[in-house]
C-alpha cells in the first residue's frame, strides 16, 4: 500500500486509492466503485468513502455480504448516501460485513472474513467489518455502516478507531437493507483523532428525510460548530458499575485509567448500578430476532437476487432461502417462533415491557449527568474461530453496545489502545454533546 | 333455535378514490399501465426501501365512511400492522393492515364490526407463473359487518346503502368500488368464507348458491366443511379452493418504521347525510331507486334541486332519473357535462312539466341540447305563447324586491343567486319565458341598483 496524500486532486487521488483498494488483502470491500461524477462541492468535497454493503449505492451491488444478493443492483441510492454524494464526497466502494448484518466478528460473510489491520489474526469486529477495517488500513478517509447493536462501535473498538452511533431518527434509514428497523441507524467511522471529519459527516447526513418517517421533526445536527463546546472541568460522568464488571481484568484497567484521567481533567465521576445490566441483552436480542424474522420475509428468490431451483413456487422459495448462512437462519427462526402465536407472551411481549424499562431506567440517569461513560467492548479482539461456533458466547460480547439501541439514543467510542475502547453515551437528541466530548476526551486521553 | 338459520357476514374491500399508492407516491390507477412500470423501490419491496406514511386520503376516506354509519372512530393511536405471510404477489412477504380507524355502528339492521386501512397485494397470474406489482400498494379500506344477515336480499340491500354512500361522498374509485368476501353458516353449522367476488350481482349469486349447498348437505344429514371457497362467476357457484388453507399464524406485529396515525385530527368537508337525504326525497313522494339514481351523482343531484325547484319534486325526479340519466347513458357521457347546460334543462323542464311540450317533443330537445345546438327556435315554436320583455321585467322585479337577502350575496360575487331567481321567475311564469331573457331581465335592474347605491354614497 502506499500512502495517497490528502493535497491531491481529487480525481486523481480517488484513481490512487482506487488503485490502493484493489491491492487490499484485508478483504475490506466487496464491490469496488468506478469513479463517478459527484458534486465537487460541500463540506466533504473530495473525500474518499467506504459504504456498507446493506446500504444502497444507486448502480452498484448490494449483497448484504450474502450468497442470497451476490447479483442483485440497486436500484436507488439510500438517503444517507445521496446525502454523501452531495456534500461532494466520493465512493470508493461497498465493504465486507457480516452476512445481514448477523454477528459481532466479522466472520460471517459470504465473502469470507474481514481480516483486522490493526491486530494481525484477531478479528476486526463486527458486523460493520470492512467498513472499519479500510479506515484503520487508510483506504478511504471514513466510510459508513451501521449500528443495530454496536455494529460500527465494536469494529471500531477492535480497529483503534473512531465511530458513532446517531440517536435514532436523526439519521435516515431509507436504503439501509433492514436488520431491526426500531434498533439500527446508519453509523459513521473515522480514524482516531479525526472527530471533525466525524461532526462533519453526521452533519451531512442528518436531518428530517421525507422517506423516512422516524426522521419526521428531526433537524439536522450541528457537531461541527459545536465541536469544541465541551468542557471536562465540572463535567457529571456516570459510570454503570455493573455493567464494567462484566469486563476482562484488561479492560477494567485500562477504562479505570483513562476514568483516572478524566477526574484528574476536573471530571465529576459517579458511579451507579444498572438494573438494566440483566435484561438489556435478552430485550436487545428478542427485539431483534422478532424484526429481522419480519424483515428477512422477503427474500424469497422470486423478485431479485438468488433464485433457487424447484417444482414450484414453495420449493423455490425454500431452495433460494436454503443459501442463507447458519447465523441468519438462527435469527429468522428464533424471531419467528418469538413473535407466532404460541411465543408472543412468553417472549416477544416482555421483550417489550422490558424494553419500555430500560428505556425509563436509563433516561433517569441521563437526566441527571452530563455522560454515561464505560468500555465499548468487554474484551480485547480475539482469534478467529473462538466464539463462532457457540452463539451465546458471541452474543455476550455486545452486552455494552446494545443499550443505546435499545434506547434510540447516541453513543460514541474513542480508542484507549490496545484494543480497549472508551464509549460515551448521550440523552437523546444529544449528538452534538457526545461529539464534542468525544473530542475532548481524545484530547486528555492521548495527552499523557 | 330455528335450525335453518342463515347467518351471513360480508368484508367488503373498497378501493378508496386517491392520487397515490398506500405507502408511495406510485399511482393508485393501475389499470392501464404495462405490467410491473406503476412501481418503485417502496411497492415493490426492494431492500431498505422505507414506507411513506400512510396516504392521507385513503384515512380520510375510512373516517368519513365510519361517520355516515354512526361508527366510533377510534380513540387511540391506530398502528399499521404487519400480516406475514408467503405468496409470489406480496414484495415484501407481509401485508401492512391497520388496526380500525372505527368500530361498531350499522347498515340497517346489519351491525358493522370495524374499518381499518390496508394494501393490496399484486396480482399473481397461477397459469403463467407471471407476477405484476402494479397493484401493490394500492390502499384498500376493509368493511368488516357482524354475521347479521339472513339473506342474500339483506345482503344485497346493506351493499346497496353502502355503495350509495361511497358514490354520493365520492370515497371510491369510480372503475370499482369493491371486491367482497362472504362468510355463511347454515342452522347454526360450519362457517364457509367465499373469497374475491367482485359485483353485487356475484354476492347474490354465491350466496344463492351456498344457502342451497349447505342446506342440501345438512337434509342429506352431512355436515359442512368449515373451509374457503372462491365464486366462479361465470357459472355462478362456488368451489372449493385449489390449495386448502391451513390455520395461519400471520405473526401480526406493528410496523417498526410506520408511526402511528390519530383519527381525531382527520379533517374533512361535513356533508349531510345520503340516507337523511333519501329519506326526504321518498317523503315528497319521490321512488326508492329514483331517488338513489339521484343522490349517487352529484351533477344528477344538483340538476334535480334546480328543476324540482320549477316544476316540484316528483315530476323533476323522473325527468332527471329518467330522461337525463338516459340521454347520458345512450352517450355514455359524464353527468359533468350537465353543469353547462343548466339553463336549457331548465327550460324543457318547465316546458314539459306545464305540458307545453309533448312528451317526444321534450325527448327531441333533450337530444338537440345534448349535441350541443341550440333548442330556442325549435322551443319557441313547440311551445309558443311566451311572455314578452315587459312582464319578464315585471317578474324580475318582483322577485328582486322580494329576497333582499338573496340581492346581498349577489353583491358580493355570489353568481349562484342568479340561477336562483331564474328559478323563481320560471315557476311565477310557468316556464313560458326563455331563461336567457330572464337573466339579461334580472342583470339589468341587479347592476343599475348596484350602480345606483354607488352614487348614493
Ligand atoms: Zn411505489
Amino acid at each position: 500500500m502506499v500512502t495517497v496524500p490528502d493535497d491531491m486532486p481529487p480525481d486523481t487521488r480517488f484513481g490512487a486509492m482506487l488503485d490502493n483498494a484493489s491491492r487490499d488483502n484485508l478483504n475490506c470491500f466487496i464491490t469496488l466503485c468506478s469513479p463517478k461524477q459527484h458534486s465537487r462541492e460541500g463540506r466533504l468535497r473530495g473525500a474518499v468513502f467506504g459504504i456498507k454493503d446493506n446500504l444502497a449505492v444507486r448502480g452498484e451491488r448490494m449483497t448484504c455480504a450474502s450468497r442470497l444478493l451476490e447479483n442483485y443492483i440497486a436500484p436507488y441510492d439510500a438517503t444517507v448516501v445521496k446525502r454523501l454524494k452531495n456534500s461532494g464526497a466520493l465512493i470508493l466502494g461497498k465493504t465486507n460485513m457480516d452476512e445481514f448484518a448477523c454477528g459481532s466478528s466479522g466472520e460471517t460473510s459470504a465473502f469470507g472474513p474481514t481480516r483486522n489491520p490493526i491486530f494481525p489474526g484477531k478479528v476486526p469486529g463486527g458486523s460493520s467489518s470492512g467498513s472499519a477495517a479500510s479506515v484503520a488500513a487508510g483506504l478511504v478517509d471514513a466510510a459508513i455502516g451501521s449500528d443495530t447493536g454496536g455494529s460500527v462501535r465494536c469494529p471500531a473498538a477492535f480497529c483503534g478507531i473512531e465511530a458513532f452511533k446517531p440517536t435514532y431518527g436523526r439519521v435516515s434509514r431509507h436504503g439501509l437493507a433492514d436488520m431491526s428497523m426500531s434498533l439500527e441507524s446508519p453509523a459513521p467511522i473515522v480514524p482516531a483523532g479525526s472527530t471533525a471529519l466525524l461532526a462533519k459527516i453526521i452533519d451531512a447526513i442528518s436531518g428530517y428525510d421525507e422517506y423516512d418517517q422516524t426522521t419526521y421533526g428531526a433537524a439536522g445536527t450541528e457537531c461541527l460548530r459545536s465541536l469544541e463546546d465541551f468542557s471536562l472541568s465540572g463535567a457529571r460522568l456516570s459510570v454503570p458499575s455493573n455493567l464494567v464488571d462484566l469486563c476482562s481484568p484488561g479492560i477494567r484497567e485500562s477504562f479505570a485509567f483513562a476514568v483516572g484521567k478524566l477526574r484528574a481533567a476536573g471530571a465529576g465521576i459517579d458511579e451507579l448500578n444498572l438494573n438494566s445490566a440483566r435484561t438489556v441483552l435478552p430485550a436487545y436480542y428478542l427485539t431483534m430476532y422478532s424484526e429481522f424474522a419480519s424483515a428477512m420475509q422477503r427474500y424469497d428468490g422470486l423478485k431479485f437476487g438468488y433464485r433457487g431451483e424447484g417444482a414450484g413456487v414453495g420449493e423455490v422459495m425454500k431452495n433460494s432461502r436454503s443459501v442463507l448462512g447458519a447465523e441468519v437462519r438462527r435469527r429468522i427462526l428464533l424471531g419467528t417462533y418469538v413473535t407466532s402465536v404460541e411465543g408472543k407472551s412468553e417472549w416477544y411481549e416482555k421483550a417489550m415491557n422490558a424494553r419500555a424499562a430500560i428505556i425509563e431506567e436509563t433516561a433517569a440517569v441521563l437526566s441527571s449527568c452530563d455522560l454515561m461513560i464505560l468500555p465499548t467492548m468487554p474484551i480485547t479482539p480475539y482469534p478467529f474461530g473462538e466464539r463462532l461456533s457457540d452463539p451465546l458466547l458471541m452474543y455476550a460480547t455486545d452486552v455494552l453496545t446494545v443499550l443505546p439501541n435499545v434506547c434510540g439514543l447516541p453513543a460514541g467510542c474513542i480508542p484507549l489502545g490496545g484494543g480497549a475502547s472508551l464509549q460515551l453515551i448521550g440523552a437523546r437528541n444529544s449528538d452534538e454533546k457526545v461529539v464534542s466530548a468525544m473530542k475532548a476526551f481524545s484530547g486528555v486521553l492521548q495527552n499523557g | 333455535m330455528d335450525e335453518e338459520e342463515v347467518k351471513i357476514g360480508l368484508e367488503v374491500h373498497i378501493y378508496p378514490r386517491t392520487e397515490c399508492k398506500m405507502f408511495c407516491r406510485c399511482s393508485a390507477s393501475f389499470l392501464e399501465s404495462p405490467p410491473n412500470t406503476n412501481i418503485c423501490p417502496i411497492c415493490a419491496g426492494h431492500p431498505g426501501a422505507k414506507p411513506m406514511p400512510p396516504n392521507a386520503q385513503a384515512v380520510r376516506a375510512g373516517i368519513q365512511l365510519a361517520a355516515v354509519f354512526g361508527m366510533k372512530a377510534a380513540d387511540k393511536p391506530v398502528f399499521t400492522m404487519r400480516k406475514h405471510y408467503f405468496y409470489p404477489d406480496l414484495p415484501s412477504n407481509y401485508q401492512r393492515t391497520s388496526e380500525p380507524l372505527a368500530v361498531g355502528g350499522a347498515i340497517g339492521e346489519c351491525g358493522l364490526r370495524e374499518i381499518h386501512f390496508e394494501e393490496d397485494p399484486g396480482q399473481y397470474d397461477l397459469t403463467k407463473g407471471t407476477v405484476d406489482l402494479n397493484r401493490s400498494g394500492v390502499p384498500l379500506l376493509e368493511l368488516v359487518t357482524e354475521p347479521d344477515m339472513r339473506s342474500s336480499r339483506e345482503a344485497r340491500a346493506l351493499l346497496s346503502d353502502l355503495l350509495l354512500a361511497l358514490e354520493y361522498l365520492q370515497l371510491s374509485r369510480a372503475e370499482m368500488p369493491f371486491k367482497v368476501d362472504t362468510n355463511i353458516s347454515i342452522g347454526g353449522g360450519n362457517r364457509v368464507e367465499v373469497k374475491n367476488i367482485n359485483s353485487l350481482s356475484g354476492v347474490v349469486k354465491a350466496l344463492d348458491f351456498e344457502a342451497s349447498r349447505q342446506t342440501e348437505l345438512c337434509s342429506a344429514g352431512k355436515s359442512v366443511e368449515q373451509e374457503t371457497r372462491h365464486f366462479d362467476a361465470v357459472n355462478g357457484s362456488t368451489l372449493p379452493l385449489r390449495y386448502k388453507e391451513t390455520l395461519e399464524d400471520y405473526r401480526y406485529m406493528p410496523d417498526p418504521d410506520i408511526g402511528p396515525i390519530r383519527t381525531d385530527n382527520v379533517v374533512y368537508e361535513q356533508q349531510e347525510n345520503p340516507f337523511l337525504i333519501l329519506k326526504r326525497m321518498t317523503t315528497e313522494g319521490i321512488s326508492g331507486p329514483d331517488a338513489r339514481t339521484i343522490i349517487a351523482d352529484r351533477h344528477l343531484l344538483d340538476a334535480h334541486s334546480r328543476i324540482a325547484a320549477v316544476c316540484g319534486p316528483r315530476f323533476s325526479s323522473v325527468f332527471v332519473a329518467g330522461d337525463i340519466r338516459a340521454e347520458l347513458n345512450y352517450r355514455k357521457s359524464d353527468s359533468s357535462a350537465l353543469d353547462s347546460m343548466m339553463g336549457g334543462l331548465l327550460e324543457i323542464a318547465a316546458g314539459r312539466s306545464s305540458s307545453r311540450l309533448s312528451n317526444l317533443n321534450a325527448t327531441m330537445l333533450l337530444r338537440t341540447l345534448f349535441d350541443g345546438g341550440s333548442i330556442h327556435p325549435a322551443i319557441d315554436e313547440l311551445s309558443g305563447g311566451w311572455y314578452g320583455r315587459e312582464t319578464i321585467n315585471d317578474v324580475a322585479a318582483r322577485a328582486i324586491s322580494e329576497h333582499p337577502d338573496a340581492v346581498e350575496k349577489y353583491r358580493k360575487g355570489n353568481m349562484e343567486v342568479l340561477n336562483y331567481f331564474v328559478g323563481l321567475c320560471m315557476k311565477e311564469m310557468r316556464g313560458k319565458a326563455k331563461s336567457a331573457d330572464i337573466i339579461s331581465a334580472l342583470r339589468g335592474i341587479l347592476d343599475a341598483d348596484a350602480r345606483g347605491s354607488e352614487k348614493g354614497k
